[in-house]
């Protein structure tokens, strides 16, 4: 097992090489020139330009700025922000919080609805149960993060005045309480593909003979549902939602922007915006990492659910 | 066994939660650090307290006046520090930090500062610090946006304990404003030096002399300001509010779903209620909005260095078959914008000499809509086959947006086609301040950042700012304009210059160099609980907050 972990550990180092290289790379071919783009649309002069090339090694070519990076980053300086002029790992020390916060929220809730939502429509299949549940997974899959947000505003915040519409609060509470409707609006984009995994894993575990000897022993409804239909039926809906994990850090921008809340998602819209390069380079590496991690994390809950898995 | 299995699914969703839970809590605490450090500031607030929520559309770039050059971080570090020199009204130069100053020949300016000012840690501000900070901006090294409005100083100099005299390399008539904008903002040399690496960072924050001073940032979330009760200038009796809050809000709709709530006090600038939100904004009976001139101005500009547009006869046909009157009303709400008249210089930028300006303005072609006169002067250029070419516009800016597909729809009806290429706002930067000057034609704004004609003319219509970082946004190349322009700005006579700018000004128009739409106003939205500021033109060199009070 710790074998197993250490072996995945170590491929991270090739992979983490790999998408930096091409992320330095390609950033610097799409079209935009950063230090005119630091100077924010104003005017300027040749030799205010020629600093500030100098100062972040711009005039160099994009092999030996990589190079010049790879140095720095082996020593733990992943460089200084183009545009805010601070250190991209103190940005992102400060900004990943709150995403992760947003994340988690967003998850439980979505779980605590999506797994219900799906058990009880494979139950109570082509019924009314399964018709709203569709309904929901439908409207939940078909709304925009941004358009349900600000539908969210417009209700929460602007009509009935429960919410508040923007910012992050202070403290658990207070945090909590800004943070619940933006986490709302994730999860409705979330629920629907997990929510209609487990209806569909339901279905064909509940079509299997194991379910049919289980009810044929007389165990009771609820165990054999949650015990032995469920429990298989997880794999595949805990696969979906590992991989939506990893979607919810891209989901996270668009919520972020609409609620006014300053976390890695907006840190990293605004640093490919600007052509912010050793922000967007430090951003991937940490996006790159927590995936694989995560990735890593679901191949053992597979194990933990169904003790047939092993690794080695 | 039963309970067993229970419990081990139970774990399994557990784990998966537990593991986000651990990374949430073990990258959470610098978080929990900063709630700390803001805490005893909520704690006051509780009282009497009172805390004005500004909305900003978007992050700081730093605190730091040396890169406070935009609609978002000079509305924070204009309350922290403070300029030489102010703008009434936006239009009239008036004492700041400097209590007087004198012009004694057109090379040499020299101003005397004002004694007995303090810096928010108390200690008090000396001719050092003044002329550290002009020092700082100047330096190339230092990469301020701001730079570029030193660049005719040759050199800054101590005279006895409270003057600082400047001299020019050559004499520049624009030099006058630079101290009133954030380029004069005097910064604590001290303290400058004793936190250099953290220095307009969210850890070490900016020391200055002005009526608020940095208690936090948290980047992308929001900046905190406290009142400086040690402040110099209780003319006014300000400042009256005890917080500031800078909340960071990029979606237009929730900075207006804010002010209506009433999580939002201020908002303000054509970037923070864009001319779409105007209506809403205007409706809200809680909220005063406030509209003044600007001295911006929406255009079309021509790279009149690429065939075929560097026919004058092509641009002043595109120019009349564009309807701009229709445009404008089609894009703005009523009153929020003003037709223009072939040039960027408005009436309200007429500082001096308002007669001569406006008789001036009378002989301006209009380019009042002619698709007739469009048809014919194409067909007398000569090259009306070669009539294509690609409008850069972005998708950001909705006026800039309308006008290039009204343009493309203008050339239609000529019979013609042009491409319509959407950039991202950062991509049109670059191609509208790169020396390549790589475009056919660029739909863009423009404003002065100086009460005086010339800077609208001088940065956008001289041969010398088409380079790299120039705003000569037209490629446009006259001679006859460089020499009108440059011997303006070598004067200091106003009539002078107007005569010169005069003629300037009626060769651009009659060379239709851009298609100029309108004038934006500058809008402002404030809730009503609160007053004491008038948005002025040049509201970005403001402190906008000093006099600003509760009153209900």
């Amino acid at each position: 097992m710790s074998t197993y972990i250490t072996r995945r550990l170590l491929a991270l180092i090739p992979i983490l090489i790999f998408t930096s290289f091409v992320t330095f790379e390609l950033v610097r071919l799409t079209p935009g020139d950063p230090a005119l783009i630091m100077v924010g649309g104003r005017r300027t002069t040749p030799e205010t330009l020629q600093a500030i090339r100098t100062k972040y090694a711009l005039d160099k070519d994009p092999i030996t700025q990589y190079v010049l990076w790879v140095g720095n980053a082996l020593q733990g300086d992943l460089g200084e922000s183009f545009r805010l002029k601070q250190q991209v790992a103190d940005l992102i020390v400060a900004r990943l919080p709150l995403t992760l916060k947003l994340i988690l929220l967003s998850t439980m809730l979505s779980l605590l609805i999506a797994l219900p939502l799906g058990v009880f429509s494979a139950l109570y299949q082509n019924s009314w149960i399964d018709y709203v549940a569709s309904l929901i997974c439908l409207i939940g899959v078909s709304s925009p993060v941004f358009f349900s947000g600000i539908i969210g505003i417009l209700v929460f915040a602007y009509w009935l005045g429960w919410l508040p519409a923007l910012g992050t609060g202070q403290g658990f509470w207070d945090e909590l309480y800004h943070l619940i409707l933006p986490a709302s609006v994730l999860a409705l984009s979330m629920l629907a593909l997990t929510a209609r995994m487990t209806r569909s894993a339901m279905l064909e575990v509940l079509r299997s003979e194991y379910i049919t000897v289980a009810r044929a022993k007389g165990l009771a409804q609820r165990s054999v549902i949650i015990n032995h239909a469920l429990r298989n039926a997880l794999i595949p809906v805990l696969t979906v939602a590992s991989l939506q994990l990893g979607f919810l850090f891209v989901g996270t921008v668009l919520v972020e922007y609409t609620f006014g809340l300053g976390g890695l998602g907006s840190l990293i819209t605004d640093a490919i915006q600007n052509r912010d390069y050793p922000l967007i380079q430090g951003c991937v590496l940490v996006l790159v990492t927590i995936y694989v991690l995560l990735n890593l994390v679901t191949d053992l809950l597979y194990g933990v659910i169904d003790p047939r898995i092993r690794y080695h | 066994m039963r309970i067993n299995h229970w419990s081990r699914w139970f774990s399994a969703v557990n784990l998966l939660l537990i593991v986000a839970l651990i990374a949430a809590c073990g990258g959470g605490a610098p978080a929990a650090t900063q709630e700390n450090a803001a805490a005893p500031a909520a704690d006051n607030a509780s009282g009497e307290a009172v805390e004005f929520v500004v909305g900003l559309q978007g992050d700081i770039v730093a605190v730091d006046p040396a890169y406070a050059y935009d609609f978002t971080a000079n509305p924070v570090v204009n309350m922290i520090t403070e300029p030489l020199l102010t703008l009434v009204n936006g239009e009239t130069l008036a004492p700041g930090l400097a209590e007087s100053w004198e012009n004694p020949d057109p090379l040499t300016y020299s101003y005397t500062i004002r004694q007995g000012v303090t810096f928010q840690d108390g200690s008090p501000m000396t001719l050092d610090d003044v002329i550290f900070s002009m020092e700082r901006t100047r330096n190339p090294e230092t990469a301020s946006y701001l730079g570029w409005m030193y660049a005719s100083v040759d050199k800054i100099e101590k005279v006895g304990d409270w003057t600082v005299k400047v001299t020019l390399k050559q004499p520049d008539a624009l030099w006058q404003y630079t101290l009133a904008t954030t380029a004069g903002h005097v910064i604590s040399k001290a303290y400058y030096e004793a936190n250099k690496e953290t220095f307009g960072k969210p850890e070490g924050g900016l020391l200055g002399t002005g009526p608020f001073k940095f208690v936090s940032w948290e980047t992308g979330n929001q900046v905190v300001l406290e009142k400086y009760d040690g402040y110099w200038n209780k003319a006014n009796g300000g400042p009256y509010l005890d917080r500031i809050v800078y909340k960071i809000l990029p979606e237009a709709t929730t900075r207006v779903a804010g002010m209506e709530t009433g999580e939002i006090h201020l908002l303000l600038g054509g970037d923070g209620i864009p001319a779409d939100q105007m209506p809403i904004v205007m409706a809200m009976e809680h909220v005063d909005f406030q509209l003044n001139d600007g001295y911006y101005t929406d255009f079309i500009a021509f790279n009149t260095q690429r065939p075929p547009f560097d026919n004058v006869k092509v641009r002043q046909a595109l120019n009349y078959a564009l309807d701009k009157e229709a445009l404008m009303q089609s894009l703005f709400a009523e009153g929020t914008a003003e037709l223009a008249r072939a040039v960027d210089v408005m009436p309200r930028l007429w500082t001096f000499e308002k007669e001569t300006w406006a008789a001036a303005y009378e002989t301006l072609p209009t380019y009042a809509y002619d698709l007739e006169k469009a048809k014919q002067l194409l067909e007398e250029s000569g090259v009306a086959d070669q009539l294509n070419g690609k409008v850069i516009t972005t998708n950001e800016n909705p006026v800039a947006l309308g006008l290039a597909t009204a343009l493309q729809e203008a050339v239609r009806q000529l019979g013609y086609d042009l491409e319509i290429k959407k950039v991202t706002f950062q991509e049109g930067i670059t191609l509208a301040f790169g020396g390549a000057r790589d475009y056919d034609i660029l739909s863009n704004a423009w404003g002065s950042d100086f009460p005086d004609p010339a800077g609208n003319l001088l940065p956008v219509f001289h041969s010398r700012n088409a380079g790299d970082g120039g705003s000569n946004f037209g490629n446009y190349s006259n001679p006859t304009v460089d020499k009108l322009l440059d011997d303006q700005n070598a004067l200091t006579d106003n009539a002078e210059r107007t005569e010169l700018m005069l003629e300037a000004q009626q060769i651009i128009a009659e060379e239709s160099v851009w298609i100029v739409l309108e004038h934006p106003k500058q809008p402002l939205a404030m809730n009503k609980m609160f007053s004491g500021y008038q948005i002025t033109p040049l509201w970005y060199w403001d402190a906008f907050l000093k006099d600003v009070k509760k009153v209900q």
